[in-house]
């Protein structure tokens, strides 16, 4: 971890690209996980799941929604929406899922 | 949608465009150099926020430079020098394909692109041609940040640019300090506080207990300004698909700033919108999208016009060039053939008294040729035309010969020479048409036949074209008659419109009716169809294996069903079905076909579908029509939606979407990031979560980042807060909640004014040189707005085998063990 060089400030624009790290081996490399819990780190300050259930929604309107498709999977609050739903092609269903990341996956 | 009233639009509520880019004032190396404000400062700032990167001096009031934290490397094509560009140069150029973030979510892992992103952005500040910097450096980093990443900037700083001193500091602590700043306060010591920070990409819950960041209660949650702008626009594309070209990202980011709310109370808030008509309306905004390219440009200037102008009469002249030149080359080709004239086009009027002529002369002539042949019919036809003797006749056939001559010289040489050779032709084929079959050899005959087509088709040809002209004159002289109406008797005119109005509506009702009904596979129309179908798959079946019997009763049901409309039915039908079994000759009669159309969906309406279109827009000129005439009439065949059964119509304009619901969803996910699907509490179950029994901290509630600026935050926060918190604290909290001035930039000047007059503290907060050598990479002063510094464990041999024996069984368990979460 010795000084590198001396360097001009444009010189660096002409360099070589470094190795890239990503996010996770950046974080692996903390040894979080080696750590007492009680320490509060880059990953356990992420918020925990709601003590209270999720509220649902309709994926069309937005409205609270009392129903789901079982077909589509769609949430929906009416029969308008319902109806609206149906008419909708797969990919579209698909995105509209993905919104909610309720999507199905294939693996 | 307000004001629908007659159709008549309404002032759109908004007008979709694209946001003015960031504004960068960048220094020259000069001005750097003889401005004290500049030389003189005791930190560059850079607040590397999500969104933008902000970097300044801190004797300046504000950073002289915002940019997004964007690097694209370019090549130069002719010497192959590689070149970067930052920010928004990076977004807007050739290059932005290549464009990459050089930090996400606070988190810089890219040394090499975070590197270009501080070259580019020092140049910017007038630095480019100091060999160090000899400023400190402040920058900002997220809470908790992991010590690798903080590293990363401590090797660049101090060996790269070779800076005395280095400051981390959290954005949002920083904005807190410069707002406190009014308390006469210049630290946060004995200050307690509950700090929220909508960044770009998370949101944090930051409490301070005296002074100082309390790391085990930061919660996160990863909902930011930039998944609701994804949320909104991914939304607003999926239900408005014929705009999801023009809904981009960075319009929606505008909408997301301009329109959307956060909702006091949002499951009342729906509520209402689902029950009272009047505040739905009152809740949807129509936004206007820029449609085509023509609308975006400005009005073409008038040299611009001359200029297209003429390359269109140039690019015209060229064409006809060519045209011309193809048909000199054809021409010469086909010179010397019969058809070298061909080509030579006259009019029927032109030719017409050449005819004449033609016609009077040859009448002539053919009789002086009988004279040799048939005198008793010669004397017959001269007495015919009353004329006297030989010599009189042929005095009158020169007379002709004459004539016809003038007539030839002049309609011109080519054009007469082609104009008699068809008349001739036009003879000989009338000669051929009056002689009987049997006096024809095959050629002849056959010649004959194709003739007779040609006539027929070219008789048909101008009875379609009379029928056609005889349209369009009942056309014109029924809107001759209409228009003397519309001036004499408006009042008969204008019952008249909304008769037919009231027609058509009805008849685009059915039809849709129908179609509905069509899909439904209950419904009558459906039932009459299968029926059908059957009826006819019986048909097949019972031709193919069925004894006689059988057979005769399938196919007489059969043709009950079918033959509809065949004129002569049953008789031949009868006789055929002897004949032969295979070929029931279905389809030899037109009307046989329209079995097909009661077969379809929805098909039982006496109109196809193909004039829908047509009907639709003489509905719509009707309506205009009316609207002129009688402006205040409500129109009983539009059926008029309201409140939230218009969310389930299509968009009545088509450079126009109504956005509602969607407004408060938007800013809605930071207190419900399950509505992305994400599985975190909201905000203030974190806030909860975060503060605990510290009820000191919930006294003073702090709201900063670009979020923040959302209208009605302040209501929902305080109304939440009320209820979260024991009654007797309500006016406390409320009196506590408090904003930042400016959201954006506070985070920036606080850091500014931490460097300037922090004096002590912010000596202590820098870690310099010797300090970064000496404790090693990653290490961090703690201070009054910096993360709380955990140093990373060192591992001993067994540990690490430990992890990774621990981290192999995970992996075998097929479950990836994410870090991440």
């Amino acid at each position: 971890m010795k000084t590198k060089r001396k360097r001009g400030i444009y010189e660096v624009m002409t360099a070589k690209s470094k190795s890239w790290k990503n996010s996770r081996s950046l974080l692996t490399n903390e040894h979080y996980d080696m750590m007492s819990p009680s320490i509060a780190t880059y990953v356990n300050i992420d918020a925990p799941p709601s003590m209270l259930p999720a509220k649902k929604y309709c994926d069309i309107t937005g409205l609270p929604a009392k129903y789901m498709d079982p077909v589509t999977k769609i949430r929906f609050v009416s029969k308008e929406a319902f109806r609206k739903a149906r008419d909708l092609p797969d990919h579209k269903v698909e995105e509209f899922l993905a919104l909610r990341q309720a999507q199905i996956r294939i693996k | 949608m307000a004001g629908q009233k007659n159709e008549k639009r309404a002032e759109s509520d908004f007008f979709l465009d694209d946001p003015s880019p960031l504004q960068n004032t960048p220094i020259t190396p000069d001005v750097y150099r003889a401005t004290e404000a500049y030389t003189a400062s005791k930190a560059i700032v850079f607040d590397l926020g999500s969104c933008s990167l902000r970097a300044g001096f801190s004797k300046c009031l504000e950073p002289l430079m915002k940019l997004p934290p964007y690097v694209a490397r370019l090549r130069d094509p002719e010497t192959g020098i590689r070149t970067f560009l930052v920010g928004t140069d990076a977004l807007t150029s050739s290059a932005r394909s290549t464009a990459k973030p050089a930090y996400k979510a606070g988190l810089p892992n890219n040394p090499a692109l975070m590197e270009r992103l501080i070259d580019g952005t020092l140049a910017g500040l007038g630095l480019a041609n100091e060999s160090q910097v000899n400023h400190s450096f402040i920058l900002t980093e997220a809470p908790m940040q992991p010590n690798s990443a903080r590293a990363l900037l401590m090797e660049l700083v101090f060996e790269a640019y070779e800076a005395p001193s280095i400051c981390f500091g959290i954005d949002a602590l920083f904005s807190y300090y410069w707002n406190c700043r009014s308390h006469g306060a210049l630290s946060l010591r004995n200050r307690n506080a509950c700090v929220l920070s909508f960044g770009y990409n998370n949101t944090h819950v930051l409490p301070v207990m005296d002074g100082r960041l309390f790391p085990q209660g930061v919660k996160r949650i990863n909902i930011g300004g930039s998944d609701m702008t994804d949320q909104l626009t991914r939304r607003l594309q999926l239900l408005n698909p014929e705009h999801a070209g023009v809904l981009t990202t960075s319009r929606c980011e505008l909408l997301k700033e301009r329109v959307c709310f956060v909702s006091e109370d949002y499951d009342n808030e729906l509520l209402k919108i689902q029950t009272d008509v009047e505040y739905y309306n009152s809740v949807t905004k129509a936004i206007k999208v820029p449609t085509g390219e023509g609308a975006d440009k400005p009005p073409m200037s008038a040299e611009e016009k001359e200029r297209q102008k003429q390359a269109r009469s140039e690019n015209g002249r060229r064409l006809s060039e060519l045209m011309k030149e193809k048909r000199r080359a054809r021409k010469d080709r086909g010179s010397g053939t019969d058809d070298a004239h061909e080509s030579i086009s006259y009019t029927e009027e032109e030719v017409q008294p050449l005819y004449a002529a033609m016609k009077d002369f040859y009448q002539l002539k053919r009789i002086e040729e009988m004279r040799e042949l048939d005198e008793d019919g010669y004397y017959l036809a001269l007495s015919h035309l009353s004329i006297e003797s030989t010599s009189a006749l042929m005095a009158e056939i020169d007379k002709r010969q004459e004539k016809l001559d003038e007539e030839r010289a002049e309609l011109g040489e080519g054009k007469s020479r082609a104009a008699e050779e068809a008349w001739w032709k036009r003879i000989h084929e009338d000669e051929l048409l009056s002689m009987s079959d049997s006096e024809l050899n095959p050629t002849e005959l056959k010649r004959k036949r194709q003739i007779r087509a040609w006539r027929g088709a070219a008789e048909a040809r101008e009875r379609a074209k009379r029928a056609k002209e005889a349209e369009k004159a009942e056309i014109e002289r029924r809107a001759e008659e209409k228009r003397k109406m519309k001036e004499e008797r408006p009042e008969e005119y204008l019952a008249e419109l909304r008769t037919e109005r009231e027609q058509l509506a009805g008849r685009i009702k059915k039809r849709k009716a129908a179609r509905a009904a069509g899909s439904d596979r209950r419904s009558q129309a459906a039932r009459e169809r299968m029926r059908l179908l059957a009826q006819h798959a019986g048909n097949k079946a019972g031709f193919e294996d069925g004894p006689g019997k059988g057979r005769g009763r399938g196919r007489g049901r059969g043709k009950r069903s079918r033959g509809r409309g065949r004129g002569r039915g049953r008789g031949r039908g009868g006789r055929r079905a002897k004949a032969d079994v295979d070929d029931d000759n279905f389809g030899w009669n037109d009307a046989d076909w329209d079995v097909y159309r009661s077969m379809r969906v929805g098909g039982n309406e006496s109109d196809s579908d193909d004039n829908s279109a047509e009907e639709r827009a003489r509905l719509q000129t009707l309506r205009e029509e009316i609207i002129e005439l009688a402006p205040d009439e409500m129109d009983p065949t539009i059926s008029r939606p309201e409140g939230v059964a218009l969310l389930y119509e299509d968009n009545k304009f088509p450079d126009e979407f109504a956005i509602t619901v969607d407004r408060i969803r938007t800013p809605e996910l930071v207190f419900q990031p399950t509505l992305a699907g994400i599985e975190q509490c909201g905000l203030i179950e974190a806030l909860r979560l975060a503060v605990g029994k510290r009820s000191d901290i919930v006294k003073e509630v702090f709201l900063t980042g670009g979020v923040a600026r959302t209208y009605g935050l302040r209501e929902r926060i305080s109304t939440e807060l009320r209820r979260c918190f024991p009654t007797e604290w309500g006016e406390q909290i409320v009196a506590g909640l408090t904003f930042a001035e400016d959201p954006l930039l506070d985070a920036w000047k606080g850091a500014a004014l931490f460097a300037e007059q922090g004096g002590e503290l912010f000596e202590n907060a820098c870690i310099t040189k010797a300090e970064f050598e000496e404790k090693g990479n990653g290490y961090l002063k703690e201070h009054s707005c910096g993360n709380a510094f955990v140093p990373t464990p060192i591992l001993s041999a067994a540990d690490l085998e430990l992890k990774k024996k621990i981290q192999k069984q995970a992996s075998k368990r097929g479950r990836s063990r994410s870090l991440l979460g």
